[in-house]
């Protein structure tokens, strides 16, 4: 949950990239890193394999600033994505605040997307924690690939399979590209803001 | 102001402030706090405590001769207590044991080594311990000690099957000789000769300076 | 990158482990990569655990400890170990690529299974290296 220090005036929030492996959590991560580290000024961890998958986790901090008198920081995570890590990726949702699906739009990941969001949903559980409570935006990656000829779920499809009893913001993106990797991220902190309001005010 | 409204202020304070940092320069960041060094009390066994600790962690021929340094000190400092020159004594032969059995060492020579530690650690920051107190620490520590060559001797009797001094042995089935480096036969048989001379010395010692007739086994 | 163990081995491998490690008092062990596969696993017949877990968090852990320790300016920590009140685990890494991770109580010293598990590593880099060199 977010971490509200009364004293110094401080929130801290964790929102965690979740999604199927290779779907582009880490790359919306690196991203934001490359494209906005002079304005955002923060080191990003990566602990991962040999062979470039996240192992443990991704991590980027910073800070927004002063909002309403509290300086927020906020916390990015993402999960590795492989089905074996599932240990890894209940520890990383550990009081988190809001989430990220990253879905992979490739045709041939329809399946893994399904199995993901619902593999988020029991590890949430562990927690007492439900999408239909906690701030979550989808995002529909590699839509880039589409001009490479590749096939691509519509989005009517994705949001039927992921989205129907959620209604949760979407957005099409490209995260090697950076198409919509900004407006993702600052949707899921105005949502996770939002969700904390009580303490801001 | 009504919640709703304060709300409203907040919510679109924070949204060009998303706005700004996702376009333009924001303010930078935090630093680091220097550790301090700790100090460590005055203690005779200080010193020696600290390598029996580094021992416990990490087993290495610095360690053991830090160790071995120690142990010489404390008996030149300790030369007319009798009952702490034996646990010293013990230490000691420990120390040798480990030094020359290397990866073979007995697992167990760390409990009793840390065991002999303790007891030698409460009789020298106790001065007004009684001598009976004392005498019955000392034993219970021989008592452990030779447990613990039993122990050594019954493994390297099933392990290599020869006739060590005057020890008896069981007769194993013949067993492959243990793989890995180690110390060679011949240094373990005189560390544990050496331990037995030792032990039968200061239990002659032991028995004529207390009085004791009975033998623990 | 990918590797293949065979039996021989595998049967080797075990047999270090089993030596210098099992018989010598430690509970479990388990030889991972670091990507937390399980090569091997060997326990003592008391306890068992949920090793495929502990692998995935084991090299997590490892992966995790290894960038702190790069963020205060060491290569790398030369021991990791969580003490417990009752069970411990110590991890070592044997190269690169390859973890080992030993559960034991408080019968066993560190400093006592530090000394074994060295011994094992050394055999078992000879193993392993090999191994990687062939795939390379």
């Amino acid at each position: 949950m977010a971490f509200v220090n009364l004293k110094t005036k401080v929130i801290q929030v964790k929102i965690v990239y979740y999604g199927p492996g290779r779907g582009g959590k880490t790359t919306n991560l690196e991203y934001i890193y490359r494209k906005f580290q002079q304005r955002i000024n923060s080191e990003m961890v990566t602990v991962k394999t040999h062979g470039d998958r996240t192992l443990f986790f991704d991590f980027l901090p910073f800070d927004i600033g002063m909002v309403n008198g509290y300086n927020i920081k906020i916390q990015l995570y993402t999960v590795p994505g492989q089905v074996k890590y599932n240990a890894t990726r209940r520890l990383v949702l550990r009081g988190v605040d809001g989430v990220v699906f990253v879905a992979d739009a490739m045709a041939v990941c329809r399946g893994k997307n399904m199995q993901s969001l619902e593999n988020l949903q029991e590890n949430l559980a562990s927690y007492k924690k439900n999408l239909n409570a906690l701030p979550w935006v989808l995002q529909y990656n590699k839509m880039d690939l589409l001009e490479q000829g590749i096939p691509l779920l519509p989005v009517e499809m994705l949001e039927q399979d992921l989205n129907r009893e959620f209604h949760a913001p979407h957005f099409t993106a490209s995260a090697v590209k950076g198409t919509n990797v900004a407006a993702t991220l600052k949707k899921i902190i105005s949502l996770t803001i939002a969700s904390i309001k009580k303490e801001l005010l | 102001m009504s919640n709703t409204s304060k709300f409203e202020t907040l919510s679109s304070e924070l949204e060009s402030r998303l706005d700004d940092l996702f376009r333009e320069d924001a303010p930078p960041a935090a630093s680091a706090a220097p550790a301090r060094p700790a100090t460590t009390p005055d203690n005779p066994l200080g010193e020696l405590k600290k390598t029996v600790l580094s021992i416990d962690w990490e087993i290495t021929p610095e360690t053991i001769d830090s160790f071995q340094d120690h142990i010489r000190l404390l008996k030149e400092a300790f030369q007319r207590d009798k009952i702490i020159s034996m646990f010293l004594q013990i230490l000691g032969s420990l120390g040798q044991y480990i030094k020359t059995s290397r990866n073979n060492v007995h697992p167990s020579t760390f409990t009793v080594l840390n065991s002999v530690f303790a007891r030698l650690e409460e009789i020298v920051t106790s001065p007004t311990m009684p001598a009976p107190a004392r005498k019955k620490l000392l034993q219970a520590e021989m008592a452990l000690y030779q447990d613990l060559r039993d122990k050594i001797l019954k493994r390297r009797a099933s392990a290599q099957p020869r006739p060590a001094g005057k020890a008896a042995v069981t007769a194993a089935a013949p067993a492959a000789p243990a793989p890995g480096a180690g110390a060679p036969p011949e240094a373990l048989a005189q560390a544990i000769e050496e331990l037995k001379v030792f032990i039968r010395s200061e239990l002659k010692t032991l028995k004529e300076e207390l009085g004791i007739s009975a033998r623990r086994t | 990158m990918s590797y293949t163990l065979d039996q021989k081995q595998l049967d080797r491998i075990e047999e270090i482990l089993k030596t210098d490690l099992i018989d010598n008092g430690v509970r479990c062990v388990f030889l991972i990569d670091m990507a937390g596969n399980i090569v091997t696993n060997l326990d003592n017949g008391e306890k068992q655990h949920d090793i495929y877990s502990l692998a995935a968090l084991a090299a997590g852990n490892f992966g995790a400890v290894s960038a702190m320790a790069k963020i205060i300016g060491e290569s790398e920590f030369s021991l990791l170990f969580h003490k417990g009140k009752k069970e411990n685990i110590h991890f070592n890494k044997i190269s690169s690529e390859f973890l080992l991770i030993t559960i034991f109580g408080n019968d066993i010293s560190l400093g006592f299974l530090r000394l074994k598990v060295s011994e094992s590593v050394e055999q078992l880099k000879r193993i392993l290296e090999a191994l990687m060199t062939a795939h390379a």
